[in-house]
């Protein structure tokens, strides 16, 4: 009898209670983004003091036209954190505070663009990615508070290099005829794999409201190779910036819009075939905001 | 007459659950090792007519040899003289268990059977081969109602293994004269203590009834099944045991709230109920129908994800040999070494986490790959003796088998919801934009309980029919057997999935069939009263694998031709039996091949980086050797027995390779060879040898088995032995890398086991106690795998393309079990 009551009856061992999420120990940044930038000279700089920076994250790499990075903002200044990992934005995700411990870590400065990785080998230019879950869990810390993150409105005119990795705005601006052909971030390597999932968005909006110009080239049917590209855009006094999109952004195919609009995006600096100029990366096709007025 | 003592049954009954491990060693090699032990019954005496003398033919089951080697190559992965579970089968009174979609028979029904202690046999019986023309190995059950004692027993148990402890009821005896009736309920469940994360819990039940419903017409039922759930363990590659120190590693659980969760749990619960008819009228004729059904639902979880990072342990990207930079190798390398279980272990944490902070659609989840089974087939057989020395028979069998196959959410893991799309497709630059599983029901949010991913039937149906002549006279008989079968089967889609719109993933698809047929002949002459000779042949067509016919089996209706390809056998052997007042020996010959297999791998390659399928077309295998054994009682009650053998299992051509993009259904290679001739299957140990010494005296008996298996070699991959691959290797060392076949190291156990029973009036207490790899040998791998996978190590000038490493899993250490039965 007690075999067969028995055997109606289970041991549990896959039955498992409501989970109950442990909050994570906060990590306080000591100093800010502001201050490593403004003792961050040329070069790469290895951390060895106990320095910890922290900021929301401004851009992930949800859309695929940031690769393998996020960006964070603390107020004083932007820091690309080169994780190096696919598909942060799950955990690294867009609005999250984020706390790095820059001990063991290398910055760097790039095109005025404050970046920190692992320090770099031999030869190597800048700072490497940190390319391990399990390495980055010593480094960055995911908080539990989140904020949106809000772009600063700026003018062309006024950028300066303090401004390079931070989120920005620019108001009516308009894609001029300048194409340019530009460099590919990515590795091929590393697209298609398993769990690096690329987000759709929508399709390309109303044709007429649209040029015939796509914001990069994807990959097409014939397995050509994604290229990236610079679409110039100028203000209403004519200051042009360069809008830079990767072939393998989601949005890649997608037309550049023909009306002004205002766009959103991680602000660069660098040389493209146009000469040296500032450079926006938007974060996904939501950050080209159509203006008719 | 020889007479079994207990313990000789019990090693019987562990025999059993040695071979229904194999079955399921992708699962896990001790799954159902200690099913049956619990009884401390002296079971129905093995089989002791003339017939003795001839078992064990091109059935690999049953005689000398497989009672002495079933039990002792546990350690390692075995299939007697190199057949897969394919080669296979098992039949309940003339039902066939094994799935016509699913060539493996059913290990829990088997067990169940088992220890409901059904009269079994190695087929050499007119009316009970299963006529399918791929099995060269054979088991029957039936139910003989003279061999049924009255009795009723309870037991218990508990070992170091998962499942560990058990209990078990079981009664037998016969009413009025008229009525036959056997029952058993068994059941085990506990944690693993050698392997983390493993566990089991399951109940078994078997049961049968037989009626005398006139002289000479009988009418029996049989039941079985097992029910339960199993933590499994994970093939991994040797860095991360290196690096974890642990042969034991698996990587599928983690902590959740603090407990042990795994990732991987199987489920299942699939009984086979028979009805069977049996007449004899008139003396010369026996008529027996019997019809069969077998259904139910059997599952395996795992996680799932999508535009996420993947979330098991051990995936290469995470390992150190995969590090970008020294100082990430060497600080992995520490967290493996240190055991730090958020880099080690599943992190249900983060995916709860994660999960949290998206609002739209869960990213990690936990779903079942269900299949439900429903299988329904009639048998009937004739047999008339035309004289003293000459029998004719018939058989007929009608089969009908559904397999309907889905995935089902098991747990959001936090989430909310998450949309039916495909995970894999979602990030194609291309199809991206096609992933909906079902444009049917389209951007349907799926909840827990709910069907999702893909879902299909594959609808299978079988006609047989076989005649059989045989004469025995003289000390010679002569046997033959010829069969005919027609076998259909075709793929139903119930989802319409967006890349493959209309019939080419929804509804049905065409229809494959096979016509089927065998021939067998059977030769046995007796020298003397202890001197036999016995030669066997058999050859027959037979289906593939239903699954090698469809490119993308889980999604699509597309075929890999319309013109399907048998698979031919040959089996042949010759044996030589000795036996004597205290003597009993067997040498034995063999020689099986298999031409025209095919195979396919749904998997993704590396070299186009594309979700691909590969069809292997046209595999041949030869598996021959030789095996010995004996068994001498050298003194009334000490036996000493041993066994070995030496075969060679390799493939005898290079096949036919064809690739297909499982986004487009296109062919993108076509033809290729993958250079497989001269491999080893790795399917079994080339060298196999057992000595058991055992004593049995009054109430008490024991025995010490030595083990020893040599020549095993890792199962090799297609897509390695393939001019694509050799063409990535730009060193000889490369080449190498590519074109080598791992040998496994020899396995040597010792296993010893005492049997002590004590009589108590009209009932009786027995205990048994057993110790597994005495000297804990804990670096035997059970079995190996060659991954698919090949990776870019280096870059630029530097970069290296070289094959992913091999899988592992390993075998326990000294491992103990302890039973007490109380019989009466």
């Amino acid at each position: 009898m007690l075999i067969a009551a028995s055997a109606f009856t289970g041991c549990g061992y896959d039955d498992f209670d409501p989970y109950v999420p442990v909050p994570d120990g906060t990590v306080v940044p000591n100093t800010t983004i502001g201050f490593i930038r403004s003792v961050c000279g040329d070069g790469v700089y290895n951390v060895t003091d106990d320095i910890i920076i922290g900021g929301y994250v401004t851009a992930d790499d949800r859309s695929g036209n940031i690769y393998r990075s996020f960006f964070i903002e603390d107020g004083t200044g932007a820091a690309e954190i080169r994780a190096g990992m696919y598909s942060l934005h799950n955990v690294y995700r867009r609005g999250r505070y984020v706390s790095v411990r820059l001990r063991g870590l290398a910055v760097t400065l790039t095109d005025g663009t404050l970046r920190v990785g692992i320090p770099p080998s031999e030869g190597y230019p800048g700072v490497e990615y940190i390319d391990s879950w399990a390495v980055a869990a010593d480094y960055l810390f995911p908080g539990e508070k989140f904020a949106e993150p809000e772009p600063s409105a700026l003018s062309v005119a006024q950028l300066s290099a303090g401004d390079c990795g931070r989120l920005v705005r620019f108001e009516y601006m308009k894609y001029t005829d300048g194409t340019l052909d530009g460099e590919e971030e990515t590795g091929d390597e590393d697209v298609g794999d398993e769990g690096e999932d690329l987000p759709s968005v929508d399709g390309p909006g109303d044709v007429e409201e649209n040029t015939s110009v796509t914001w990069a080239y994807p990959r097409d049917a014939t397995g050509t190779v994604p290229g990236a590209a610079y679409r110039l855009f100028e203000d209403l006094q004519g200051n042009r910036v360069a809008v830079y999109t990767s072939g393998y952004a989601t949005f890649a195919g997608n037309y550049v819009p023909v009306w002004r609009v205002s766009l959103t995006g991680i602000l660069g600096y660098g040389v493209t075939d146009a000469g040296e100029m500032y450079i926006l990366r938007l974060r996904d096709e939501a950050d080209a905001q159509l203006q008719v007025d | 007459m020889r007479h079994p003592t207990l313990l000789t049954y019990t090693v019987f009954v562990v025999l059993l659950s040695a071979r229904s491990f194999t079955a399921f060693a992708q699962h896990d090699p001790y799954e159902v090792l200690f099913n049956g032990i619990t009884q401390g019954e002296p079971g129905p005496e093995m089989p002791q007519t003339s017939e003795e003398l001839f078992l064990g033919p091109l059935g690999v089951e049953g005689g000398l040899f497989g009672e002495l080697t079933g039990y002792g190559v546990a350690s390692v992965r075995y299939y007697r003289r190199g057949l897969s579970t394919g080669y296979r089968s098992v039949s309940l009174m003339g039902a066939d268990l094994s799935g016509n979609l699913n060539s493996s028979p059913d290990y829990g029904v088997w067990s169940a059977l088992g220890r409901l202690r059904l009269e079994e046999s190695a087929e050499r019986d007119a009316f009970w081969f299963t006529g399918s023309s791929a099995a060269a190995a054979r088991r029957s059950y039936r139910l003989n109602p003279d061999a049924v004692p009255d009795r009723r027993s309870v037991g218990a148990f508990a070992t170091s293994r998962k499942g560990r402890a058990g209990v078990r009821g079981s009664v037998s005896g016969t009413a009025a004269g008229k009525l036959t009736y056997m029952a058993d309920l068994y059941r085990r469940w506990g944690r693993d203590a050698t392997v983390k994360g493993a566990f089991t819990d399951k109940t078994a039940y078997a049961a049968a009834l037989s009626y005398a419903v006139a002289e000479g017409h009988r009418l029996t039922m049989v039941s079985a099944g097992e029910r339960g759930e199993d933590g499994l363990r994970s093939y991994v590659t040797r860095e991360v045991l290196e690096l974890k120190g642990d042969n034991y590693y698996n990587p599928s659980w983690g902590r959740q709230d603090g407990k042990v969760r795994n990732s991987r749990v199987a489920r299942d619960f699939v009984p086979v109920t028979a009805l069977f008819y049996e007449a004899e009228p008139g003396g010369r004729a026996t008529f027996t129908v019997t019809v069969a059904y077998r259904g139910g639902t059997e599952s395996v979880s795992g996680l799932s994800w999508l535009d996420a990072a993947t979330p098991y342990p051990d995936y290469y990207r995470y390992l150190p040999s995969y590090a970008s930079s020294l100082m990430a190798y060497d600080l992995i390398s520490e967290k493996w070494r240190a055991g730090d279980e958020s880099v080690t272990q599943v992190d249900w944490g983060n995916f709860h986490s994660v999960n949290s902070m998206n609002t739209s659609t869960a990213v990690y989840t936990l779903s079942d790959r269900v299949e439900k089974v429903r299988d329904m087939q009639a048998f009937a057989a004739f047999g008339y003796r035309i004289d003293k020395a000459t029998e004719v028979g018939f058989t007929l069998r009608a089969r009908s088998d559904r397999v309907r196959r889905f995935r089902r959410m098991k747990d959001l893991l936090g989430g909310l919801a998450v949309d039916d799309i495909d995970q894999y497709l979602y990030e194609d630059e291309i199809y991206g934009g096609q992933t909906l599983n079902n444009v049917r029901e389209p951007y349907r949010k799926v909840s827990e309980g709910d069907v999702f991913g893909y879902n299909y039937d594959m609808n299978a149906v079988r006609y047989e029919g076989s005649f059989r002549a045989a004469y025995d006279a003289d000390g010679l008989t002569v046997s033959g057997t010829a069969g005919f079968g027609y076998t259909a089967f075709r793929r139903r889609g119930r989802y319409e999935k967006e890349l493959y719109p209309g019939s080419l993933s929804y509804g049905p698809s065409g229809t494959l069939a096979y016509e089927t047929y065998f021939g067998e002949v059977d030769v046995r002459y007796a020298l003397s009263s202890g001197h036999a000779l016995s030669a066997h042949i058999h050859g027959g067509r037979s289906p593939q694998e239903w699954a090698t016919h469809f490119i993308s089996p889980m999604y699509s209706n597309r075929t890999t031709g319309d013109d399907p390809r048998s698979v031919t056998t040959l089996s042949a052997e010759g044996v030589y039996n000795f036996r004597s007042r205290i003597v009993r020996a067997t040498v034995s010959v063999y020689y099986n091949a298999a031409k025209g297999r095919d195979e396919l791998y749904n998997y993704w390659d590396d070299i186009s980086s594309a979700y691909s399928a590969m069809h292997v077309r046209g595999t041949g295998e030869m598996m021959r050797g030789a095996e010995v054994a004996a068994d001498v009682d050298f003194h009334p009650r000490w036996n000493l027995a041993g066994a070995a053998a030496l075969g060679s299992y390799k493939f005898t051509n290079d096949p036919e390779v064809d690739i297909y993009s499982e986004n487009t259904l296109q062919k993108y290679v076509d033809g290729a060879r993958s250079y497989l001739k001269g491999y080893h299957t790795g399917r079994s140990p080339g060298s196999l040898f057992v000595a058991r010494l055992s004593y049995n005296g009054s109430g008490l008996s024991g025995g010490l088995t030595f083990n020893y298996a040599g020549m095993r070699y890792v199962a090799p991959s297609p897509l390695r032995r393939m001019q694509r691959a050799y063409n990535l290797a730009l060193t000889d060392e490369a080449t190498a890398d590519f074109v080598a076949q791992e040998k496994l190291g020899d396995a040597f156990t010792v296993d010893l086991s005492i049997m002590k029973s004590f009589r108590v009036r009209a009932s009786h207490l027995t205990l048994f106690l057993s110790a597994s790899n005495l000297l804990n040998n804990r670096g035997i791998v059970y079995g190996a795998y060659e991954q698919m996978r090949i990776t870019r190590r280096g870059s630029g000038v530097n970069a290296v393309w070289v094959p992913m490493g091999n899988k592992y899993l390993y075998s326990y250490g000294r491992t103990w079990y302890l039973s007490a039965t109380w019989s009466f």
